[in-house]
């Protein structure tokens, strides 16, 4: 179950949003610039919303009546940034390491993502389709109960990203991942089974559709 | 290869001793000075930047008076070294190596703090959501990236070290052997007219060693 039912506030951006929804995955939509970042940031405890609540999945993240806001590190997230934030001073290998509790699910997500052969490379010599591929694997082997992906796949092959799309589907599902999904490709929400929601502005406040 | 003589070897090691080992120190208060710095907000923050700062702006000497009221045998700390340990702080060669690290401190500071400012928040939230407390993000984040800060404040640091004349004649002296280093070597050179080759190869090492120092910093600048 996804409850979000927050009121932030900031000198450029008004947003009032509601969401109840028992899909597992959500696929937020809407024009540029909107707030679907801001919303992921939210969930990920990077932003503080004035009042409201957040919870997902059973684990209450932030309610401002009770004075409830749980610290991003503790929250169990893999954020997938839009502009990936990679660590440019470690190799592959140790930035899709960095959250891994255990080494267990390490192998698997390599074997998901396809990227071998990228492990001992610097960070600095992938290209752009390379870096989103080992910037969702390092979200992945945490092993997150949420599952926050900002339009991370535009600059991965069509070819690849369909089967990436079908692969990443298939683990969100098969280990309850409660997934948030950003992409400009309305058709992915399709590839996902997602509920669409859409974020768009009401008389200058945000809100969800 | 120019061979040194005693007296150029005992000053160049001293000199070598006080400015390692006052560089070394001063890097976990530099650290933490210049991590509060980048990184937080609070209050006073304006005026114990000004305080780090002032060795900087004040003539070394009042640095040196304001030390030997610190730590001279009659000063607030150096009474207490004095009549518990029977330790003489002043005229030593730990006061040379403390009148050093006053004078690196801001440096140090300075070159610390630039490199922490210029990591990027986004690579600190990043980190954040991937499960990371604020020791690891030090220990893997903050100190990796800010290597070449950490390192070019430790040769500035040293090569101010070096140099450090005012502050360590007030506060240490001029005892051979003891707080003698190049600057006060120099110093005292001068006042015989028979040492000129004398001034002249220490200031020669002087140069040769703050221009290594210096190309070493800019190179890990780049």
């Amino acid at each position: 179950m996804i409850y979000l039912d927050f009121t932030y506030q900031n000198p450029s951006l008004s947003m009032q949003i509601k969401v109840k929804t028992k899909s597992q995955i959500v696929f937020l939509y809407g024009h540029s610039g909107v707030g679907k970042t801001t919303i992921l940031k939210m969930i990920a405890g990077l932003k503080q919303p004035q009042y409201g609540l957040i919870d997902i999945a059973g684990r209450r993240f932030f309610d401002a009546s009770k004075n409830i806001n749980i610290a991003p590190q503790l929250r169990n997230v893999g954020y997938v940034f839009q502009d990936l934030r990679l660590f440019s001073h470690l190799n592959v290998k140790d930035n899709i390491t960095f959250g891994a509790l255990k080494q267990n699910n390490f192998n698997k997500i390599i074997d998901l993502m396809n990227i071998h052969e990228l492990l001992d490379k610097n960070i600095k010599s992938l290209s752009g389709g390379e870096s989103q591929k080992v910037s969702i694997a390092r979200a992945l082997v945490k092993n997150p109960s949420i599952l926050l992906i900002d339009e991370s796949f535009h600059a991965i092959d069509k070819e690849y990203r369909d089967q990436l799309i079908k692969k990443l589907h298939h683990h969100i599902i098969e280990n309850q991942i409660v997934t948030f999904l950003i992409s400009h490709q309305l058709s992915d929400a399709k590839k996902y089974s997602a509920e669409i929601i859409k974020i768009k502005k009401e008389k200058g406040i945000v809100v969800a559709e | 290869m120019i061979a040194l003589s005693d007296y150029e070897i005992t000053v160049l090691l001293l000199s070598i001793k006080v400015a390692s080992i006052s560089s070394i120190i001063t890097f976990f208060p530099s650290f933490i000075m210049a991590y509060l710095l980048a990184t937080k907000n609070f209050t006073g923050k304006s005026l114990i930047d000004g305080l780090i700062h002032l060795p900087l702006v004040l003539p070394p000497v009042v640095i040196g008076f304001f030390l030997l009221i610190i730590f001279g045998k009659n000063g607030l700390v150096g009474d207490i070294f004095f009549s518990t340990f029977n330790i003489r702080i002043s005229f030593s060669w730990i006061a040379a190596m403390i009148a050093s690290s006053v004078m690196g401190f801001p440096l140090f500071v300075r070159s610390i703090r630039q490199s922490i400012s210029e990591i990027d928040p986004k690579i600190i939230e990043a980190a954040q959501t991937l499960g990371a407390n604020k020791i690891k993000i030090l220990k893997k984040i903050i100190i990796p990236l800010s290597k070449n800060g950490i390192i070019a404040g430790f040769i500035l640091s040293f090569s101010r070290s070096l140099g450090e004349f005012g502050a360590t004649i007030t506060f240490a002296g001029n005892i051979f052997g003891e707080t003698q280093t190049l600057p006060l070597a120099i110093y005292s050179s001068l006042q015989d007219p028979d040492a000129n080759l004398i001034v002249i190869r220490l200031v020669g090492i002087s140069v040769f060693i703050s221009m290594a120092a210096l190309m070493i910093s800019n190179r890990l600048n780049k």
